[in-house]
């Protein structure tokens, strides 16, 4: 599904390297979680997979489905089935929830040649989709995320990940800043989403969400390379003995 | 010793004094005289006046246009431009009044072709705008004056519209007057198109006086001709407990210069000022204010809206003024700019002149371009570039519109803003 080849990536404008000859593969059906200290370049490489104008790429490859994806725009990528949740959702004023979803859910079908929504179909699978992750009708006609809580945020990522039905799924520390209910809301949220034809990279800091979103590959990353790849039992060791062992393994 | 100093006349300047010699309209001379006298003092408004300084008038208006003839029966009979469905429209050609429609009860209407001097005695009323040289402009050359009087606790449900229509490269100089009794309620509504490519020059000035405890809603929308010049002033005098709020949509004209000026008299009153400038190409918009707090309690709420494509410049200039015994006014002030183009430019000026000393009021600018960061967020859904630009700018925009009481109105101004981004290259 994704597969990730010597990527070397730094900012743009700047000198700063963050990936290191990065590579990672990730399997249809496969939930595969990120976990590595602050600094390691997880959330850069979340951005760069999603095509963020900020960062340059020196070297290598990003492959969706076998295409590299390095050359499209974020929303070519979006559109190739590629979807990530934010660690920091964007507010935006004066846009109501329902007029982005629609934006999104109607451009994606034009780029893929389909016909745009009914209004009724469209309504309707909005409703569905909010009412499973226990979100109110009247936030849906508010300004996206403008006044929303950090759990309110979360869940409306996991809407619309639900509704964009997209392939490969990256989710970029979606645990922070949710309580305990709200975490499992959203991790059930995206459990029902799992299936044979769709992949989930997770990137988190904490064991604590990979107790409700099990992996089956965990990967760790120190200085924008993947250092160790195994099971969950992985991340478990982890929690037990934090990153200082691969803090100079890079 | 003392030295006579004859100042340069500009080829418009010249124009315009000819003008008035050879071909001023009849009725309400000795209001034109006065008028014209303080035009030939002063000369057009140039950089050196405070108030002009980002829109030099006397180095922009290059020519003055031959004043523009009654309009053709075929001109007039066009069906004028109208943003919500409805008959009653009041239509003006080339600033020739030439439609007025009927009355709803309660309403009574005075014009300046039928009562020139009664119409005349009408003028500077609420606000006293004889310091300023636009408004002079229209007085001295005024051909179309229309006075609407609404008796004493008279809601008007359905808005009055006034359609301005230009047909030709000529000056036009309309002139109403809405006068709004006490607890009487009205919305007005303002349109202004020309013709394509003929560069018309229209001078507009709306008054109101709003009574103890009226309404007034006023709405102007400026689709004029990409080559034309407008000058428009609002000017409004706001008694106890009334609440006047005005809001200019402009995307026509080469040069607009639209000016608010507000006189709050009695306590209690609301005022709202806004403004949506959607400027492209070499545009140029100034957008000029003044809220004079002169009574307790007054609420004003100023926000204006500007996206500068390509080459275009916006000017805003806001100014609240508080007098010493207006305590607790609460005023607040904003002008946001969005810069589209790199070469597109604002200039902001705003200023608070506070006398009292028990009051809130605040203002604030800012000018930025689109956030590259919430661009990347819209696209990562898959809405592409151009998509998520417009709905950024539409919800920008959107701000300023969202006071509009009138829901066809609203949606009619939110539709313009839609084709307007549709245009964009």
């Amino acid at each position: 599904m994704l597969e990730i080849r010597n990527l070397h990536v730094k900012i743009a404008d700047e000198d700063k390297k963050i990936l290191n000859g990065l590579n990672l593969t990730v399997h249809a059906g496969e939930v595969a979680a990120i976990m590595g200290p602050n600094g390691s370049g997880k959330s850069t490489l979340s951005y760069v997979i999603a095509g963020k104008e900020d960062y340059e790429v020196l070297d290598g490859e990003i492959l969706l489905n076998g295409a590299n994806i390095l050359d499209m725009e974020a929303d070519a990528r979006a559109a190739a089935g590629l979807f990530l949740a934010f660690q920091y959702p964007l507010e935006i004023p004066g846009v109501a929830t329902m007029t982005f979803l629609k934006a999104a859910m109607n451009a994606q079908r034009r780029a893929r040649g389909e016909d745009e929504l009914q209004p009724a179909a469209f309504i309707k699978a909005v409703h569905g989709a909010a009412d499973k992750l226990g979100i109110a009708k009247d936030m849906l006609k508010r300004p996206l995320n403008v006044g929303f809580s950090g759990g309110e945020k979360k869940r409306m990522e996991i809407l619309q990940m639900a509704l964009l039905a997209p392939k490969m799924c990256i989710l970029d520390e979606t645990d922070s800043g949710l309580d305990i209910d709200a975490l499992k809301v959203v991790s059930e949220g995206v459990n029902a989403l799992r299936g044979a034809d769709r992949a989930f990279l997770v990137i988190t800091h904490y064991q604590r969400l990979l107790d409700h979103i099990v992996p089956d590959t965990v990967h760790v990353m120190a200085k924008g390379q993947i250092v160790k790849s195994g099971g969950k039992e992985l991340a478990l060791e982890l929690e037990k003995n934090g990153y200082r062992d691969y803090a100079s393994a890079a | 010793m003392s030295t006579a100093v004859t100042p340069l006349k500009t080829a418009a300047e010249l124009e315009i004094a000819k003008l008035f010699a050879a071909a001023r309209p009849a009725g309400a001379d000795s209001a034109r005289a006065a008028a014209f006298a303080r035009v030939e003092e002063s000369g057009l408004p140039h950089r050196r006046i405070e108030a002009w300084h980002y829109t030099d008038l006397r180095a922009l208006m290059r020519q003055a246009a031959p004043l523009a003839p009654a309009p053709s029966a075929a001109q007039s009979a066009r069906p004028p431009w109208s943003l919500v469905q409805h008959d009653d429209v009041f239509v003006f050609v080339d600033g020739w009044l030439v439609k007025t429609p009927k009355l709803p009860s309660g309403v009574v209407a005075t014009t300046l072709e039928a009562e020139a001097s009664a119409f005349a005695n009408m003028l500077n009323r609420g606000v006293d705008l004889t310091g300023d040289i636009v408004t002079s402009l229209n007085t001295a050359f005024m051909t179309g004056g229309m006075a609407i009087n609404v008796a004493t606790g008279v809601q008007v449900t359905e808005p009055l519209s006034f359609a301005f229509e230009t047909t030709g490269a000529t000056a036009s100089h309309a002139r109403v007057v809405v006068n709004v009794a006490d607890n009487a309620a009205l919305t007005v509504i303002e349109t202004h198109r020309g013709a394509a490519d003929l560069a018309a020059q229209t001078n507009t000035v709306m008054e109101f006086t709003l009574g103890k405890g009226a309404r007034v809603e006023h709405i102007r929308v400026n689709g004029a001709d990409i080559t034309s010049q407008t000058l428009s002033t609002v000017a409004a005098s706001v008694a106890a407990e009334a609440d006047f709020s005005t809001l200019s949509f402009t995307t026509g004209a080469a040069l607009s210069r639209h000016q608010v000026f507000v006189r709050v008299h009695g306590d209690d009153a609301k005022v709202g000022v806004r403004g949506v400038n959607l400027l492209r190409g070499t545009q140029h918009a100034d957008s000029t204010l003044v809220v004079e707090h002169d009574a307790l309690n007054g609420i004003s709420r100023e926000l204006f809206k500007t996206v500068v494509d390509d080459e275009a410049r916006g000017v805003f200039q806001g100014k609240i003024i508080v007098k010493p015994h207006a305590q607790k006014t609460d005023g607040q002030m904003a002008s946001n700019a969005l810069l589209l183009g790199e070469n597109a430019s604002m200039h902001g000026k705003p200023e608070l002149e506070i006398f009292a000393d028990d009051v809130v009021c605040a203002h604030g600018a800012t000018v930025g371009a689109l956030d590259d960061t919430l661009l990347f967020y819209l696209m990562s859904r898959g809405i592409q570039r151009k998509e998520a630009e417009a709905l950024m700018i539409q919800a920008f925009a959107g701000a300023s519109l969202e006071d509009v009481s009138h829901e066809g109105l609203r949606e009619a101004l939110v539709d313009m803003t839609s084709a307007w981004l549709a245009e964009r290259t």
